[in-house]
């Protein structure tokens, strides 16, 4: 057999196996057991230590492009927060369409089944345009940046706006993020000048530059895309979408992994032919 | 379901198998469905752009603080870059913006980013676990090895060079791991379209886009 | 007559001034200077909505020229113009929250996520071409990627119990060491970038391109 040849696999082939690997098992689920990482559960004790009463500030950085992604573990997140006297306070810096993707958490979570009502345990202020500016001028002064809620409530007629003035009253932020500079944010503006405790998640492209601050503690865990969120689901108890996923995962893995090694054995057919050969590689 | 959310899913679904369309061949599908996703994003971000100067710039000028007018007028003054002999004015807001980025990164930016790093790299080497001795000391290697691959205004040669060389050998490690999350954040996507699509009646498109691709197979091969 | 402060001076004054009234509140208490920096930083976010309306007029003017000129794809312009009244009106008017939810969240947002799931399919190719094990670096890359991978995959840690403790290994140690390096070469280099357009060095962000001509 010509090993060489294994190198050069038409990519229309590898794309069907991919596509394969994701689909099966979404209709015949395999329901593979999950350990849950040290990580994950820094992140659900930090979700766990908020004071009865406070104020949980949840930025939805990303759009739908990264929906799959952090959408699962943005209802995880309020489903956990929902079973605790918290009050939440979504705003987004990244695109015009967080708000959006906050509106389907919503509905999907149900604010009714917790006993909540929005403008008291909940409010959704929209999206803020200008990145840092915005983050730091949200972090000075809520009421000053902020005059209405994403559905153009005046501010001043939700009382869960009265308990957050500055980022000082808030008790833990919870980003998730798709860029890479969107925890960085957070860390340099609210962490840094005001002590304002950072965690949340954010999606796997960016997850490994996060590390260093997680190490240092400066974030208090964070999730890395669907496995933290499938752990996080494991470790609260209710599980969703992102666990029913992971399924899919493993064999896509796979997919990846034999790609690799039949690309390998390839480059080790073309070393031998040349020794044998005699021609330089 | 309604007949009015099973042709909204249907077609949605069809959409997104024309995107998915490209990793048979690029084609005038993914290009339709490409050119409706860009002008969408660019009219909503458009739209919200319109919502956020009435609400953060025009609503405080009505309500008394007259100093936003000037918000404003740096605003009116990026559409400058429209006009040849106006173009220079383009600078005035972008300086604005870039000055306000520059302070607010570098004011807090140096604590964050760089002196908290630092003081977590520093870790103590004689602790009595062994294995916790090795794992800080390579923390301390790497960290220094990747950032003396990264000094550029000496040659790297000497003493830089197996210093330079541990730093790539570092940066490997931790690309390749990074690929690894990359590989998982982005196949959750996937995962999320083929939920979506082999629930009902997304089901029904898969199989028109599966008969479409056959009859494109046989049709080449008959050319040929 | 030569000016002091022309056309090419006074962005970077600006950059000067205005980084000057974020970064000095920061350390030292200065009333005025705090007011002066959170009231910058607010007018800013109108500013920024004016750069997204921007952005859009853009989009608009370059397609319309192409439909115009009749260039190279211009009926799928029509589309991309169509879209965008459509998405521009919809958001706009109140009353049409229904249309708009079928049309973005149903139908747009599915789409958009689409055509960026490619980019994980075609990750596998890259995979399949680019981990080729030709030296001792490619070695390490490769190695660490399928460990990692291993692990992160349920199938992986049934297979090979201790596949998660090596990853978290991996993680926490040397790659935590290379991405702590990078991130602070990254913050230095920031930093290094605002000082250099602070002092008039760095002026392609200001807009300020000079084009050389070789004088033959």
């Amino acid at each position: 057999m010509n090993l060489e040849s294994l190198q050069r696999i038409d990519s229309r082939w590898i794309f069907l196996a991919f596509l394969l690997a994701v689909a099966i098992p979404i209709v015949n689920p395999i329901g593979l057991p999950l350990k849950i990482s040290d990580n994950t559960k820094k992140v659900y004790e930090a979700v766990e230590r908020i004071p009865d009463g406070g104020v949980v500030v949840l930025t939805p950085d990303f759009n739908y492009d990264n929906k799959g992604e952090l959408q699962p573990m943005m209802e995880a997140f309020l489903r956990h927060l929902f079973l605790k006297n918290v009050k939440v306070v979504s705003v987004s810096y990244y695109g015009a369409a967080s708000p959006l993707l906050m509106e389907e958490a919503m509905k999907s979570v149900g604010l009714e089944a917790y006993g909540k009502k929005y403008g008291v345990d909940f409010v959704n202020l929209g999206y803020l345009a200008g990145d840092e500016t915005a983050v730091a001028a949200f972090g000075a002064n809520v009421h000053a940046l902020v005059k209405v809620d994403y559905y153009g409530t005046s501010i001043s007629q939700l009382p869960i706006m009265e308990r957050l003035r500055t980022a000082k009253d808030i008790d833990l932020e919870i980003s998730l993020s798709a860029g890479m500079n969107y925890p960085e944010l957070y860390l340099r503006q609210w962490q840094t000048t005001y002590g304002t405790k950072v965690t949340g998640g954010s999606v796997g492209l960016i997850y490994a530059p996060l590390i260093p601050y997680i190490s240092s503690g400066q974030l208090l865990g964070y999730l890395p895309s669907m496995r933290g969120t499938a752990e996080y689901e494991l470790l609260s108890r209710r599980p969703a979408s992102a666990i029913v996923g992971m399924d899919s995962q493993s064999l896509v893995h796979l997919v990846f992994i034999v790609a690799i090694v039949i690309c390998n054995i390839g480059v080790l057919g073309s070393y031998l032919k040349s020794r044998r050969g005699g021609a330089k590689i | 379901m309604t007949i009015y959310d099973v042709l909204v899913s249907l077609i949605a679904s069809g959409l997104v198998l024309m995107a998915l369309s490209f990793l048979y061949r690029e084609n005038s599908w993914f290009t339709f469905a490409e050119q409706i996703v860009v002008g969408g994003l660019a009219g909503y971000g458009t739209a919200i752009g319109i919502r956020q100067v009435y609400y953060q710039g025009l609503t405080p000028i009505a309500q008394g603080m007259s100093w936003y007018i000037l918000a404003i007028i740096l605003g009116v003054l990026l559409f400058m870059g429209f006009f040849k002999r106006l173009a220079w004015w383009v600078r005035v807001p972008t300086a604005v913006l870039i000055g306000t980025g520059i302070g607010l990164n570098m004011r807090a930016g140096i604590e964050t980013q760089i002196t908290a790093q630092l003081i977590d790299t520093v870790r103590s080497i004689s602790t009595p676990s062994l294995a916790t001795n090795v794992n800080n000391l390579i923390v301390i290697i790497g960290v220094c090895c990747v950032i003396m691959f990264f000094f550029f205004s000496t040659e790297t040669k000497g003493a830089l060079m197996p210093v330079s060389r541990v730093g790539r050998y570092f940066l490997m490690v931790a690309l390749g791991s990074s690929f690894a999350y990359a590989v998982m954040g982005r196949t959750s996507l996937v995962i999320a379209r083929f939920q979506d699509l082999l629930s009902y009646p997304n089901y029904y498109t898969i199989l028109i886009a599966a008969l479409l691709i056959l009859y494109d197979v046989l049709r080449h091969r008959k050319a040929l | 007559m030569t000016t002091f402060i022309g056309k090419r001076e006074i962005p970077v004054i600006i950059v000067v001034i205005l980084s000057l009234v974020m970064i000095i509140p920061f350390f030292i208490v200065v009333p005025a200077l705090n007011v002066a920096s959170t009231e910058i930083q607010r007018m800013l976010v109108p500013i920024a909505g004016f750069a997204l309306i921007l952005g859009g007029l853009n989009v608009t003017l370059r397609n319309a020229m192409k439909i115009s000129k009749r260039n190279k794809g211009w009926p799928f312009s029509i589309v991309l113009l169509a879209t965008f009244i459509f998405f521009l009106v919809v958001t706009l008017t109140p009353g049409l929250e229904m249309l708009y939810t079928t049309a973005y969240v149903t139908v747009l947002g599915k789409v958009n996520e689409a055509i960026m799931a490619l980019i994980a399919v075609f990750m596998a190719t890259m995979a399949y071409r680019g981990f080729k094990i030709k030296s001792f670096e490619t070695c390490l890359f490769t190695l660490s990627c399928l460990i990692v991978m291993i692990a992160n995959a349920p199938i992986g840690e049934a297979v090979w119990a201790g596949a998660p403790d090596v990853r978290n290994w991996i993680m926490d140690y040397p790659n935590m060491a290379g991405m702590r390096a990078l991130n602070i070469g990254i913050a230095l280099g920031i930093i290094a970038y605002g000082i250099r357009t602070m002092l008039g060095r760095e002026r392609i962000a200001l807009g300020d391109v000079e084009v050389k001509v070789k004088k033959e």
